[in-house]
């Protein structure tokens, strides 16, 4: 049971960039139609401003994918789960495997694609999702995390039992 | 009631139908005068033939649908045994659900005005599911004898599991631990005017001179002008007057307010319009939040509400367990209904200082775009109405001071948020004006989580949130900004 961090497989990175990139085609062609709308009705300085989303937007695109790679971790002890990940602002989530109620794997087109799952944890209250895994890496996370959990229950049930006792 | 198989009392439909009918009624006799008159100069077969159409389509509408409430009626059946209940509804498309009494979590009585007049009383019932958390699981109209005596034998089995003896949970006054005068109930809604409401009625005073000022001192007096003075005070009581029905809604809705400690229950009643009446078990109890909002700070008061799984799933639902009462009353009286939980203030960390610098940049973007959308504003539309130009500065003084007031808030919050880790609480402070007082225990947290930006990374600090097990409004309770070391002790406690 290790306790150090994992990363994500190199198919991960292509696919956070490839996301990206449909994102960047999807909210240009907006920005660029409603641009050639209101370009003759709208103050000019509105224009520089379009102007600088889009150069904004077109930088983000490019650097996002690779700094979230980096920075994106999980990691799956026999207590806790616990995931990093963000881009600029890091966000770091933990679930105590004592919480869990039920594991979810689920994969869209994209990640179909390449191969990829995403695990979604959930408990009483919430849920924590681990992104962009191998299809291999999730499913073994997920048998760990059905046992752990089957562990857990099996040691509550005998807590009970000689809690009863007593 | 053992073993039987019941419907709701019939008002139900009615109930149903309410809201519907009630409009379907005022539209009528708004158009009755319309439809007479129609029909006077209907001279014409024609006209007449198309009148009397388009009045029958209406009513075989109306009747469709009454008669559809009426089979839902007849084909809904509740079912209870020992340890199940059955709500089954036959109709073209059959819903069954079967809800284990173990897993019951609330049961709860309510009466509005209607069911007050009638005699009858809603059941509500909620049980201990995440998916079913956000609405209440079954609603049951009785007759109110009938009401008490579901609720009790539902209670009944509860209890068996715990050994204990069922008690009639319809209690008289004075067996109360907390029962509330009107006066206190009043005076708590007083405690409990919010900042936004103070600052909102400042705002319009302000506004309304000004306006006043600037356009009842120009000269002529055109009957427009005099019209447009009239509507401005018109729309000021108004706005006064929306505000003050918040309090006096309020008033309608604690008035009477009882509480006592019954073997793990809590009984709460209050309303005077609807009663309500909720049996909270305290083990279903998730979080206890003591809070003293602007006015209660100045005059030393608190209020104490629980989060309680089941309770809060529709809009006017919240669990108030005592009014605002002195500080040493709190402890007192919690000592009795809830022992549970201490409410001594552990040593607080407080929130870092330099955390201030993530909020700034969301202040300059925000003020950015407000001066963006004025200016467009200005440039457009004004322009087209004839408007001085000392509205305009007026409208600029006033965003000076918005800006200046959401910097003394933000210097507020820094005095007054924190976060203390206890031995099995997690304590919770937020709020800027008012102060609010979380506790979560460890074992009621579901999941911890934290964020840090770049400015958070270099100086050590991060917001973060915790989840339970509740309603999704009040599900997740945000941590204020601190040392990033307690969010690790957090998670250990977490574990343990």
């Amino acid at each position: 049971m290790d306790t150090e961090y994992k990363r994500l497989g190199k198919k991960a990175r292509i696919c956070m960039y490839v996301k990206a990139l449909i994102r960047f085609v999807i909210i240009s062609a907006v920005l660029i139609g409603v641009t050639i709308v209101f370009h003759d009705i709208w103050p000019s300085f509105i224009n520089y401003i379009t102007l600088g989303a889009f150069i904004l937007l077109f930088v983000y695109t490019a650097v996002s994918p690779g700094v979230s790679y980096a920075i994106y971790k999980y990691r799956l002890t026999d207590v806790e789960l616990e995931v990093r990940k963000g881009f600029i602002i890091i966000r770091t989530e933990i679930i105590p495997m004592e919480r869990l109620h039920k594991i979810e794997l689920s994969s869209g087109p994209i990640y179909r694609a390449f191969g990829l799952t995403q695990i979604k944890v959930i408990t009483a209250g919430s849920d924590l999702e681990i992104s962009y895994l191998d299809k291999d890496v999730a499913e073994a996370i997920a048998e760990r995390l059905k046992n752990r959990i089957n562990e857990i229950v099996i040691a509550e049930r005998k807590e009970a039992e000689n809690d009863e006792e007593q | 009631m053992k073993n039987s198989r019941f419907r709701c009392h019939p008002s139900v439909i009615i109930e149903n139908l309410g809201a519907l009918m009630i409009g379907i009624i005022l539209i009528f006799i708004y158009n009755i005068g319309d439809a007479i008159d129609m029909l006077r100069e209907a001279s014409e077969v024609a006209n007449l033939f198309e009148a009397l159409i388009g009045f029958a389509i209406v009513s075989l509408i109306l009747l469709l649908y009454i008669g559809y409430q009426v089979i839902i009626y007849l084909k809904t059946w509740i079912s209870v045994d020992e340890e199940t209940i059955l709500v089954e509804r036959l109709t073209l498309r059959t819903v069954r659900k079967s809800f284990n009494i173990k897993n019951i979590s609330n049961i709860n009585l309510e009466q509005n005005l209607f069911e007050r007049i009638i005699g009858t009383c809603k059941i509500k019932i909620d049980t201990n599911s995440q998916s079913t958390a956000n609405e209440t699981d079954i609603k049951i109209v009785l007759k109110f004898t009938d009401a008490k005596a579901f609720r009790n034998h539902i209670l009944s089995q509860l209890n068996d599991k715990d050994h204990t003896v069922q008690t009639e949970v319809e209690t008289i006054a004075e067996d109360f631990d907390v029962c509330y005068t009107p006066g206190q109930v009043a005076m708590h809604c007083i405690y409990s005017v919010s900042i936004s409401t103070v600052v909102f009625i400042i705002i319009l005073l302000a506004s309304v001179t000004g306006y006043f000022i600037l356009t009842g001192g120009v000269g002529e007096f055109s009957l427009s002008k005099i019209i447009s003075v009239l509507g401005g005070a018109l729309a000021f009581l108004w706005m006064i007057a929306s505000s003050f029905y918040g309090l006096l809604k309020d008033f309608f809705r604690y008035y009477d307010f009882r509480a006592k400690r019954v073997d793990n229950r809590i009984i709460l009643s209050y309303g005077l319009i609807k009663r309500r009446q909720y049996v909270m078990p305290v083990d279903k109890i998730n979080t206890v939040k003591v809070r003293a909002r602007l006015i209660s700070r100045i005059f030393g008061r608190q209020d104490v509400e629980v989060i309680c799984i089941g309770v809060g799933d529709e809009d006017e639902e919240n669990s108030l367990l005592l009014l605002s009462e002195k500080k040493e009353e709190i402890s007192k009286i919690l000592a009795r209904l809830l022992p549970e939980y201490i409410i001594e203030e552990p040593e607080l960390i407080m929130r870092k200082p330099c955390s201030l610098c993530s909020n700034l940049p969301g202040l300059f973007i925000t003020g950015g775009i407000l001066t963006v959308l004025s200016s467009l504003l200005i440039n457009l539309a004004l322009p087209k109405l004839e408007l001085p130009q000392v509205l305009q500065i007026g409208v600029i003084i006033i965003g000076i001071g918005l800006f200046i007031f959401y910097f003394v808030y933000l210097l507020l919050r820094l005095k007054t948020e924190g976060v203390g880790v206890d031995e099995e609480t997690l304590v919770l402070v937020t709020g800027a004006f008012t102060r609010e007082v979380t506790w979560i225990p460890y074992r009621r947290i579901q999941s911890l989580g934290f964020n840090q930006g770049p400015l958070a990374r270099h100086f050590g600090y991060a917001t973060g949130d915790v989840s339970i097990l509740a309603a999704s409004s009040s599900a997740d309770h945000s941590i204020p900004a601190v040392d990033e070391k307690l969010y690790r002790e957090v998670q250990r406690k977490l574990i343990d």
